[in-house]
């Protein structure tokens, strides 16, 4: 399991995409519901395609914790790893708030998925 | 050396001709002399004899004179001692013309019968000679029979003064008229000699002076002028290379005391913070490096000097070489916000048999000095060309429009330790060697830097040439540039536009993605649509002229490898670059295969992004 309790206060976005870092934030914790729910379902396939864009993205708007979870939860998504994904999906939550919190600003609840 | 050789040929040449014609001109003056001389002697000679001749023939005539006296006094003689006396006077007097006629007898003899006068008709002579003859013949007779008795004397003396005066006469004539006109014509004759001698010496001294003193004359004062000039130029280098040490000496003592501050700033406070160990070690490492590199010029400048530059040639992928420099060099530019571009001018080899590292050398030299002696938002340019008709085929021209070279310091720029501006307040700096070094260089290779043109506060021109052979198979570029026009942006973006002027289709159902490498593009100058899905991507293809085209592999409905055979089918023949999240070797494999034009990797950084689509671009190019 990864370390989600680290400090991520020196991850920053590429230049130019910092305006976007609270909305990308905030679409992450929304799919985080997805997710949950996905799992649910054992939908293991919508959990690998979903795992795999964030590995695509993560990292430039400054989410490189999240880019690290994506690549274990698009591996373990893969080979229907129930557990596991529950886990890495547990982390990224975590890791979400706590980025939210660093961004400073309130997210909207979700209406849900 | 060759100079001096040269000089001592010359001379022993002059000196050789100088002894030959004096010899020639001796001789002729002498030989002309010697016959001058016998002339003339022999003139005397003829004159003295004409003057024997003329006094006896003046005796003659007096003692004929005397004998026509004693005849006149004959008829008034009463004693017989008188009359005695008189005889005896006429035996004298005979004896007296016959010795007369004896020199005249001795001149005739020596002649042999020719009387030595050149004018005068023939017959007259023959008359005058059988005159003569006579004449001798009787004085000789009457010298041998003298007359006893005064009635024999009387009619010796009738005799006499009837027929041997008028022959007198006439002999004394003919010598009188032919002799003074050939007196006056031997005069004439030795006048003519005598100038004709004053003239030859005169055409001799001249000859002398115009083959000998006048070419030695001139090699000589050439030869002052040139040990003169050649003295001026041994001081000015020497002044130069004063100069240059004094600059050299400020060029390393610079750097020097910035590495040597540092360090001591090190040693002095032992807790730096990583910020600030990592910016004094960039600076000690900045100036080391610039200190070696000069250290490598002052080398490479001696090399050249004594004719010992090393060249290794090998076969180089010119534009690549080209794109390199450009990398590198555009860094200062960028920093000036001058405009630099690398381009060709018609076709241009992509394989070329040369030295690298000496090209590049030549290239970050004079681009270099492009930029440093261009003022912002100038504009520097390198345009490639090659023409394999000529012997320094490989053409590159440096064009800037920075400061411009003063006319009067055009040629001074290329000697080493020169610079167009030697004075300390210089403000650009640097050792005097790039050019100096660079053209040694490009010489080395087969060809020259020189200025095409130079207009100071309009630009310069460099123009540099080399022998650089194309390798392998005959493959030529029509096109080759590696940068757009820079657009200062007024809107705040980085001012980095290597895309600009391009329009960029970006397809990936992630908006967030699409949204991504928008900002990342629009960074880099380009203008950028963006779709979300495959259909959306193919309607904008046929209603918009793009570039390049961005593709996501993994989208709903049609993916990446399907909208790519679309596009293909509608004629879209620029770059298509895949993108995706999977990284591995198969699926570039797999992309390449499908016919994409080159892959990237999700995450992407800027700088990788605007790389992959700048190499497509030139890969089309």
């Amino acid at each position: 399991m990864l370390n989600a309790k680290n400090n991520f206060k020196d991850e920053k976005p590429a230049e130019g995409l910092e305006d976007f870092t609270v909305e990308f934030c905030n679409n992450r914790i929304v799919e985080i519901d997805y997710l949950t729910s996905q799992l649910q379902q054992k939908k293991f396939s919508e959990i690998k395609s979903l795992s795999h864009k964030w590995k695509g993205f993560s990292s430039p708007y400054g989410f490189h914790h999240l880019e690290k979870i994506a690549h274990e939860l698009h591996s373990k998504s893969q080979n229907e790893d129930y557990e596991s994904c529950k886990n890495l999906i547990q982390e990224a939550s975590e890791y979400l708030k706590q980025k939210q919190l660093l961004l400073g600003d309130q997210i909207e609840t979700s209406p849900g998925h | 050396m060759k100079q001096v050789r040269d000089i001592n040929k010359q001379i022993k040449k002059t000196k050789s001709k100088f002894i030959l014609f004096s010899v020639i001109g001796l001789l002729i003056i002498f030989t002309a002399s010697i016959l001058a001389f016998q002339y003339h002697r022999h003139f005397i000679n003829q004159q003295k004899t004409i003057q024997v001749l003329y006094k006896t023939f003046n005796d003659q005539i007096y003692i004929m004179h005397e004998m026509t006296l004693i005849g006149e006094k004959i008829p008034y003689l009463e004693s017989e001692e008188k009359k005695s006396k008189t005889i005896n006077q006429f035996k004298t007097l005979t004896l007296a013309l016959n010795e007369k006629n004896k020199v005249l007898k001795k001149w005739f003899s020596l002649r042999q019968g020719n009387l030595g006068v050149n004018s005068g008709s023939f017959q007259d002579k023959q008359e005058l000679k059988k005159k003569i003859e006579s004449l001798i013949l009787k004085t000789e007779k009457l010298a041998q029979h003298p007359p006893q008795t005064i009635e024999a004397v009387k009619n010796e003396i009738s005799y006499l003064t009837t027929h041997l005066q008028s022959g007198f006469d006439d002999i004394f004539a003919f010598f009188d008229t032919h002799v003074n006109a050939q007196y006056q014509s031997t005069l004439v004759t030795l006048d003519k000699v005598g100038i004709l001698l004053i003239i030859l010496c005169i055409v001799e001294i001249f000859l002398v002076w115009l083959l000998v003193f006048k070419p030695l004359f001139s090699m000589v004062v050439n030869q002052q002028e040139r040990f003169v000039d050649t003295l001026f130029e041994a001081n000015t280098a020497s002044r130069s290379k004063t100069d240059f040490l004094a600059n050299i000496s400020h060029e390393i003592r610079t750097p020097m005391t910035s590495i040597l501050g540092y360090v001591d700033l090190l040693k002095s406070k032992p807790n730096h913070t990583k910020e600030e160990l990592h910016s004094f070690l960039q600076v000690i490492d900045k100036n080391a490096s610039h200190l070696l590199s000069l250290i490598d010029e002052i080398l490479d400048v001696s090399k050249i000097e004594a004719g010992k530059i090393d060249i290794k040639k090998e076969a180089v992928d010119l534009p690549k070489l080209l794109n390199e420099v450009y990398s590198l060099i555009n860094v200062k530019a960028r920093e000036k916000k001058i405009y630099l571009e690398f381009k060709n001018e018609g076709q241009i080899p992509k394989i070329v048999h040369t030295d690298p590292k000496r090209i590049k050398q030549i290239l970050f030299n004079t681009v270099g000095n492009a930029i440093k002696f261009t003022e912002e938002n100038g504009r520097v340019e390198l345009v490639v060309s090659y023409n394999p008709e000529l012997k320094d085929n490989l053409c590159f021209r440096v064009i800037d429009t920075g400061l411009g070279i003063p006319k009067d310091k055009v040629n001074k720029i290329f000697k080493p330790f020169e610079q167009s501006d030697t004075s300390n307040s210089r403000k650009f700096g640097g050792t005097g060697l790039g050019l100096a070094l660079s053209r040694g260089i490009a010489r080395k290779l087969g060809g020259n830097i020189t200025i095409e043109s130079s207009e100071v506060n309009k630009g310069t021109t460099f123009k540099i040439t080399l022998c650089a052979n194309i390798v392998g198979e005959y493959s030529l570029l029509e096109r080759f540039s590696t940068n757009v026009e820079q657009n200062p942006d007024s809107n705040g973006l980085d001012k980095d536009k290597q895309l600009y002027g391009k329009k960029i289709l970006v397809v990936d159902d992630a908006f967030e993605n699409a949204r991504l490498f928008k900002i990342f593009l629009t960074k880099a100058g380009a203008e950028t649509d963006v779709a979300t899905s495959g259909v959306e991507a193919l309607n904008l293809t046929q209603n918009n002229k793009y570039d390049l085209v961005l593709l996501d592999l993994q989208m709903p409905g049609l993916d990446g490898f399907e909208v790519l055979r679309e596009l293909r089918k509608m004629s879209f023949d620029n770059p298509i670059l895949a993108l995706t999240a999977h990284a591995m070797d198969e699926e570039k494999q797999k992309t390449k295969k499908a016919g994409f034009d080159g892959h990237i990797s999700k995450p992407v950084k800027y700088d990788e992004l605007v790389e992959h689509v700048r190499s497509a671009q030139r890969r089309q190019a």
